[in-house]
């Protein structure tokens, strides 16, 4: 590479006369030398500044290297990726638990002995348990589902389909001598006229019922036991 | 110390908080911003408020500077820019052609147009750099940035070539027309005066 005088002996011989303006752009406009001393001193200053905190960057957030923050920031910015693409993977949800067809063949109610009773409404109805001390009558289905479709419920006799949608009703007849149930649901709401309306047509039974009704549908459990 | 050092180099020492690479680059620079804002400006007091805003805002710059272009052409855009920014603020009476201007403040002794020296004051190199640099303006925009690259901020031949974009020849023969234009100018004035004295 030449040198700065090698360059502007060249460009002298090729400008010639006009060297002489040549000379005037390169060496005209001269700074002042207090103004180029002032500047310089505000500006190593500012430089001085600058770099210390470019050096404090650098040594970077939580005194960590940049390299491990930039690290830490790619990793997260990749897994966020990833969950943008997958969520449908991840969130998605379980296979619905498969509940069995409820079973008049399974009895259901505190007389049951069947481990885990619970009705298929979810366990989210109130139950409430009424044992009557007399046989389960041919009558008395009858009655039963009179009462249920006076209080907008329904009940499921032996043998029959649910009576209204999804309210579950679970009846089990056994043979003479052994406990026999049948489970009505009603609103919420009407329970008391419901069981008044069983003592008047039924009898007096044992009640056992919970304090406080938190769901808008109640169970009915009722049990005949002629023992 | 660090005079071997290329500009990207000292740029490098700073950026890693090594204040003294911006030292080197204030002396390597601090002419050349100034003769370009002299240039355009001609006065020294708007030089060097020029000069003072780019080197003032140059460490903070940097973060813009990504190494894509050399950094004599990087500073050279940045000067320009700050130039520009000057002349919006100048008052709208004050032009900038040189033949025109009228001029205002506390600077006039610093001022190239109306106090700067005809021809025959050339005697002095100073008066007649004054004047050559008071005839830049009347240049094509071509022909002034050659110069302005060339002989303000000391750029090779290539690398105008590759700031302007143009062929290497192009940048030599642009630059030769420059300057005998700027022979011309000089050398027509000489004569109107000389004849205005006779």
């Amino acid at each position: 590479m030449r040198s700065d005088e090698q360059m502007d002996a060249m460009e002298e011989l090729q400008t010639g006369e006009d060297w002489a303006i040549v000379r005037a752009l390169k060496s005209g406009a001269t700074p002042a030398p207090e103004f180029r001393a002032r500047l310089k001193q505000s500006f190593l200053l500012e430089a001085e500044s600058d770099a210390r905190r470019r050096k404090a960057y650098k040594l970077s957030i939580l005194g960590l290297p940049r390299f491990y923050t930039n690290l830490v920031a790619v990793g997260a910015a990749a897994a966020l990726i990833l969950m943008a693409f997958t969520y449908s993977i991840w969130l998605k949800p379980g296979p619905a638990p498969q509940i069995a067809e409820e079973s008049p063949s399974v009895l259901l109610g505190p007389g049951s002995g069947a481990l885990g009773f619970a009705p298929n409404a979810g366990d989210t109805a109130d139950a409430v348990y009424v044992g009557y001390s007399t046989p389960l009558t041919d009558e008395i289905p009858d009655t039963l589902e009179l009462i249920a479709a006076e209080a907008g419920g329904a009940v499921k006799l032996p043998g029959a389909g649910d009576i209204a949608g999804n309210i579950a009703v679970h009846s089990a007849r056994h043979s003479a001598g052994e406990a026999q149930a049948i489970v009505l649901t009603v609103p919420s709401d009407v329970l008391d006229h419901v069981l008044g309306r069983l003592d008047e047509a039924i009898g007096t039974a044992t009640i056992s019922r919970p304090v406080h009704l938190n769901s808008e549908q109640v169970t009915i459990y009722i049990t005949f036991s002629p023992n | 110390m660090y005079s071997d050092a290329s500009d990207e180099q000292l740029i490098q020492l700073h950026l890693s908080g090594d204040p003294r690479g911006m030292e080197a680059i204030y002396e390597r620079y601090f002419d050349k911003v100034y003769r370009l804002a002299y240039s355009k400006l001609r006065t020294a007091q708007d030089a060097e408020d020029v000069t003072s805003a780019v080197f003032l805002k140059l460490c903070k710059s940097l973060d813009s500077f990504r190494g894509e272009a050399k950094f004599s052409t990087w500073i050279y855009t940045v000067a320009n820019n700050a130039v520009m920014d000057s002349i919006r603020r100048r008052r709208p009476s004050v032009s900038l052609d040189a033949d025109l201007r009228v001029d205002g403040g506390d600077s006039v002794p610093r001022e190239i147009e109306d106090d700067a020296p005809g021809p025959e004051d050339h005697v002095a190199d100073a008066d007649f750099a004054r004047y050559v640099y008071g005839k830049l303006n009347a240049l094509p925009p071509g022909q002034r940035s050659v110069i302005e690259l060339r002989y303000f901020m000391e750029l090779s031949y290539q690398q105008i070539a590759d700031q302007l974009g143009v062929e290497l020849g192009t940048v030599k023969s642009r630059l030769n027309r420059a300057i005998a234009a700027l022979r011309s100018l000089v050398s027509t004035e000489e004569e109107v005066k000389a004849s205005a004295v006779r």
